[in-house]
């Protein structure tokens, strides 16, 4: 059997989804050794971070096992969630029950919640049975515990000063002098809005940057080389490199970063954006900050810089308070070399020779959950068309009708550009562009590599206020029309619907136009010596749901790859019983 | 070409059952606690449990806020107190705008108290004993340096556990206001307080109700305002007070409201079982829990208490399933099993009041009727042995 051959991966790979950073961030502490664990659980911005980003239910585990003072069964955490029984989740699974299961696996990856297995006495049989208890990381559960508490526990400072625990474990002899973070006097002349600025005129660069609109100044070499490392953008050699291998993609980049380190910033200026590139720039502000900083994480790790002081001084920026400065003076080597990169990145401000640092808005909101980062990346918004819209309150928003025309309230040259990538632009005015969404201007959105979902997702994200208020409206009225005649299947499936149904239908099946052919990996059973082999092959593989094709009259069908092991342990049982039974399968 | 459609459109519906508990995940919302504060239920509560401090229901409190303030960072929370000395049910936190103008303009007035007002809320307790100890002397010089001395040795300690910095940034601004939210209101009108805790008053109207339905009020603002559209809101009711001191209409009147603003009122019930707070939970889908280990309350507050509105459904609530129904009366406020209902406005009676008109609209009886209600039943042997002679 060889190996079957890669799908071609225009429609397997589309499926980022609105919730791409967290999945990611997610998926990267999920991923750390134990003992990275360990050590991030002892800095308590880290503790709260972590939770954050957890699942609801997760979160409610922790809380109720958090003053818990010793270990509870594991069938408690069954019980305390309801058992869905009803029938109307007959043939699919319980939606409950994956829920639970997603969030007890992603407090065990995380090493959060430990199993311990315990020999009992059953009480009434007296027989002996091993019961497991969960109990939550010790290191964890003392931070968290003291966070949510404020208790510290060498703690001489005058109260009246507030001062935020920004020390780690890396640098707690420098605790006492903490309060020598606040000096406001010094800068007293940056303001929040400064700092807006500030960061909105960093983080657009960037991005026009990789629009590819002509800017005075380009970002810096540290910048250029992360985008480069991260596949966002490519160097024209990199991209004969990478067509000459006929499209595989291959970790030489990873490898070439040494090398990379020493490219002149004339080499990098070249850079052209990939398609990972094009996608990015759909994404939601928080989602690029943290596609970066991932991105970062693992560059810095080559660096050979220590994860756990990378890890904690970015969860740390996401405590601070905006606009309050902080001294340098408490910071790590690592961090203070971290400084200076996300200076560049707009999260931080810091002057030269200065001994405080601000963090921005990007910074400050980094562990806010999306749903209440949209305020603020509105707030962005608003930022960057103010000074140009002639104060325009609009926050750059979208409407779209039912016709597929398209009205866009802004004046940014990026979010104009970005919009050109699949809108058939007709007019400009002052604070508005008009167009229409066509087949063409689809079509050849999804030829540079962006897919349906994401041009959805980014006109979902983007629009109008009215369009939502409108769609909340009509929401409520099918919620209350449902609940009230008790249909609970149709409250399920019930969804926000901020742009036409019809739009989004059309632009998906445009996609579709495009990948007819689908690909699946598996194999072809053929050339059976009779039907009753085939029948009984076949009636077994339709049973469990395996049998992606098949042809009665030729004797043939095709198994899906996960399915196939399936399939043979059932074929060499009729082998065993019938001695001989030639059967060829071959991969597709 | 139907496996084409198929996937555009079966690709969303296998989604949703994810999409609701992306929901879950992400929506923030709003916790309200309402600290009842009556003085003498407090009072008559330390005296049965001596373990017990206001410190510590507070500190638990606050612990609790900041739990909810680290699930989400949309998460918002509010404070109200249902006090029956001063001002009656008020909110202090977030502040009112008026309040906090008043409080800047007497900033110097401030500065002059200070250090009267070092002493923690947490002490009241101390107060509480205190002043029942010195019921005598009522020569305010004397009991004053007295507190001062427990002051320093006490709130110390507490102060570092409760105010100690360290706390994430937030969390220390929020609790820092609600300690001297709580700090000024025993500092305002000290007398009136050691007037009502003294042992010839024993009954002060409760304030619950009014606070209840003015966190509802809030509420209802908030969900309606442009920028938190529909948030997700509960509210927790920390009591002592037994029934007697609840209005029964008002409370049932406040009921109603959160139950069609679909607001589920939790119930941290201290002290006595109240049966108008386990149906107040009941019927708003929310959870009653008696406090049996007070010591313990944090645990209660963490787990049993802490169920985000999203989860509900998902996850199993902690409440007894034997609920107290009977109502009460109206002019005695006793709970009572079998009693008379005005045929007007539905208003519930123990006895027929002396003046033959309903007490809450004042339409008058019909003294026949009542007089034929009150008859004793009399019992007719006799036609029935007539009839046997007849036959």
């Amino acid at each position: 059997m060889s190996t079957p051959q890669p799908p071609s991966s225009s429609s397997l790979d589309t499926e980022e989804s609105v919730d791409f950073f967290k999945s990611t961030i997610n998926e990267y502490l999920d991923n750390l050794p134990e003992s990275v664990h360990q050590e991030l659980f002892q800095s308590r911005e880290t503790c709260l971070a972590i939770f954050r980003l957890l699942p609801a239910l997760s979160k409610f585990y922790i809380m109720a096992l958090l003053f818990h003072e010793t270990s509870a069964p594991y069938s408690d955490l069954n019980r305390w969630v309801k058992s869905n029984k009803s029938s109307e989740f007959k043939g699919h699974q319980n939606p409950t029950k994956i829920y639970q299961n997603d969030s007890i696996k992603r407090l065990k990856s995380l090493h959060i919640l430990k199993e311990i297995k315990r020999q009992m006495v059953h009480p009434i049989t007296k027989q002996p049975t091993i019961i497991i208890f969960v109990q939550l990381n010790e290191i964890f559960r003392q931070s968290l515990r003291d966070a949510l508490t404020g208790f510290l526990p060498d703690s001489t400072q005058d109260q009246s000063k507030i001062s935020l625990a920004s020390v780690n474990n890396s640098n707690k002899g420098k605790s006492n002098d903490l309060n020598s973070m606040f000096e406001d006097d010094i800068d007293n002349d940056i303001t929040i809005e400064y700092l807006d600025r500030y960061c909105l005129a960093k983080w657009e660069n960037i991005l026009h940057f990789m629009v590819g609109t002509e800017i005075k100044e380009i970002p810096s070499v540290g910048v250029l080389t992360l985008l480069r490392f991260s596949g966002l953008m490519e160097l024209p050699s990199d991209r004969e490199h990478r067509e000459a291998l006929n499209g595989m993609i291959d970790d030489t980049i990873d490898n070439n970063y040494e090398e990379d380190n020493k490219k002149s910033i004339h080499t990098l200026r070249q850079l052209l954006i990939t398609r990972t590139g094009f996608q990015f720039l759909l994404q939601e502000i928080s989602s690029q900050i943290w596609t970066l900083l991932i991105q970062y994480l693992i560059m810095a790790e080559k660096l050979k810089m220590n994860p756990v002081d990378v890890l904690n001084f970015i969860f740390l920026l996401g405590s601070l308070e905006l606009g309050q400065g902080y001294a340098i003076s408490m910071l790590s080597k690592t961090q203070l070399i971290m400084l200076d990169h996300l200076q560049d990145y707009g999260l931080i401000y810091h002057q030269k020779n200065s001994s405080v640092f601000y963090p921005t808005r990007l910074a400050t909101s980094l562990t806010s959950e999306s749903s209440s980062f949209k305020t603020a990346s509105n707030a962005i918004d608003q930022e960057i068309s103010q000074p140009r819209a002639d104060k325009e309150t609009n926050s750059g928003a979208i409407i779209i009708e039912t016709n597929f025309k398209i009205y866009c309230y802004t004046s940014s040259p990026l979010q104009i550009a970005i919009l050109n990538l699949f809108v058939h632009l007709r007019a400009r005015f002052s604070n508005m562009v008009t167009g229409v969404v066509t087949r063409d201007s689809v079509r050849s959105a999804l030829r540079n590599g962006i897919s349906s979902a994401q041009i959805i997702n980014y006109l979902e994200t983007h629009a109008h206020s009215g369009m939502i208020e409108l769609a909340e409206a009509e929401y409520n009225k099918k919620y209350e029309f449902e609940s009230s005649i008790g249909n609970m299947s149709a409250l399920e499936q019930l969804k926000l619907e901020i742009l036409p149904p019809t739009v989004i239908d059309q632009i998906k099946l445009w996609q579709l136009e495009l990948d007819r052919v689908q690909s699946f990996k598996g194999y072809l059973y053929k050339d059976f010596n009779n039907d009753f082999e085939f029948e009984k092959l076949l009636s077994y593989g339709e049973d469990i749901g395996i049998i992606i094709w098949k042809d009665k009259v030729k004797r043939k069908f095709f198994v899906s790859q996960e399915g196939n092991p399936q399939l043979i342990d059932y074929a060499n049982k009729i082998i065993r019983n019938s001695s001989n039974t030639p059967r060829a399968n071959t991969p597709a | 070409m139907d496996a084409i459609s198929d996937r555009a459109f079966t690709e969303t519906a296998a989604n949703t059952a994810q999409n609701i508990h992306k929901v879950i995940d992400e929506t923030p919302s709003l916790l309200t606690v309402i600290l009842d504060l009556h003085p003498l239920e407090w009072k008559a509560y330390m005296e049965k449990n001596d373990n017990v401090e206001f410190r510590q229901v507070t500190s638990a409190m606050l612990v609790m806020l900041n739990s909810h303030l680290a699930l989400n960072s949309g998460n918002k929370v509010s404070v109200y107190v249902a006090n029956s000395f001063y001002h009656g049910a008020k909110r202090i936190f977030p502040m009112n705008e008026e309040d906090l103008k008043v409080e800047s303009e007497s900033d110097t007035s401030i500065e002059r108290k200070s250090d009267e007002s070092k002493q923690s809320s947490v002490d009241i307790d101390e107060n509480e004993n205190e002043n029942n100890d010195d019921d005598d002397d009522d020569d305010d010089e004397i009991v004053k340096p007295k507190r001062r001395v427990v002051n320093q040795i006490n709130t110390e300690p507490s102060k570092q556990l409760l105010k100690s910095i360290g706390i994430y940034g937030q969390f220390k601004v929020i609790d820092e206001k609600i300690l001297d939210a709580l700090d000024s209101l025993y500092n305002d009108e000290p007398e009136r307080l050691r007037e009502l805790i003294s042992k010839d008053k024993n009954f002060v109207k409760g304030t619950m109700t009014g606070a209840i339905s003015s966190a509802l009020t809030a509420i209802n603002k908030l969900q309606k305002s442009e920028e938190t559209i529909n948030m997700k809101a509960r509210v927790m009711i920390i009591s002592v007070s037994g029934d007697n001191t609840l209005p029964y209409v008002s409370m049932m009147n406040t009921i109603f409201a959160a139950q069609k603003m679909k607001v589920s009122l939790d119930v941290c019930k201290l002290g006595e079982t109240s049966i108008f707070l386990q149906q107040t939970s009941d019927a708003t889908n929310g959870v009653y829990i008696d406090i049996k280990h007070p010591s313990g309350l944090i645990q209660y507050l963490s787990s049993a208490l802490f169920i985000e509105p999203l989860l509900r459904p998902i996850v199993v609530l902690p409440t007894n399933t034997s609920i107290d129904f009977r109502a009460s009366c109206f002019v005695t406020n006793k709970v009572i099993d079998i009693g008379y209902v005005c045929s007007v406005c539905l208003c519930i009676l123990s006895m027929v009041p002396t003046d033959e008109k309903c007490p809450t609209c004042f339409s008058k009886f019909e003294h026949k009727l009542i007089a034929r209600m009150k008859r004793k039943p009399k019992v007719l042997p006799l036609e029935v042995k007539k009839r046997k002679i007849a036959q």
